[in-house]
């Protein structure tokens, strides 16, 4: 089926709105200062992917990562890596094994640099959960991938950060069209 | 001394005792080595 294009007035069809690959699901502005975002209520069984975009804002101390974990009191159980990689070609790998959390971002303290986009499979299923992603600092990048190795079925999610705080910016929650 | 804000949703608060003993159990720390990314 060709890509729609629509007009202002026009009539949106079932067989077209149910083509829309991405849909956002929820929208989180971030506060002032804070060591940790808890976006709740954000996975449902309407998706099996989501997409987790957060942008706009900026940390406290740059050179530290940023974390994610399902919204519940996790100490173990991911598994995963994250490289960066600056532009003097410096690369820094950092490994979770078995941890509480995964790292998914490299912080920045310039004024609306916060990058990080993580995918999330499966956390509404009774399944383990892929996790990764990439993000970007400047003139360096970050990939990141891993697992949350257990079964459970979450709706929400939190990202910290491993140094200072967080303020500003928007985190956004956009599911794939099954 | 005021422990570091929490956000859940749309609420900022201060963390509670056991919310702040669990980040610094995470390996947290307020601050740190203030390296500029930028060139």
């Amino acid at each position: 089926m060709a890509f729609p294009s629509f007009a202002s007035g026009d009539v949106l069809t079932a067989s077209d709105m149910n083509a829309v690959g991405w849909w956002l699901v929820k929208t989180q502005t971030v506060g002032t200062a804070v060591t940790t975002v808890t976006v709740s209520s954000c996975f449902s069984t309407n998706y099996d992917v989501y997409r987790i975009v957060y942008s706009g804002g900026n940390t406290s101390v740059a050179a530290g990562w940023y974390d994610f974990k399902f919204d519940a009191t996790h100490t173990n159980n991911y598994y995963g890596v994250a490289e960066f990689l600056d532009y003097t070609g410096t690369r820094t790998t950092q490994v979770t094994n078995n941890l509480g959390r995964l790292l998914v971002g490299r912080t920045n303290n310039v004024a609306g640099s916060s990058s990080v986009v993580v995918e999330v499979m499966s956390p509404q299923q009774a399944t383990r959960k892929a996790i990764y992603g990439n993000s970007n600092i400047g003139p360096g990048y970050i990939i990141h991938g891993g697992e949350y190795n257990v079964a459970t079925t979450f709706t929400g999610f939190a990202m910290s950060v491993s140094v200072g705080n967080m303020t500003g910016g928007t985190i956004r929650v956009y599911g794939y069209r099954n | 001394m005021k422990k570091p804000n929490i956000q859940i949703d749309d609420e900022v608060r201060e963390m509670t005792d056991q919310e702040y003993a669990d980040l610094l159990a995470s390996g947290w720390t307020p601050d740190g080595e203030s390296v500029e990314d930028e060139p």
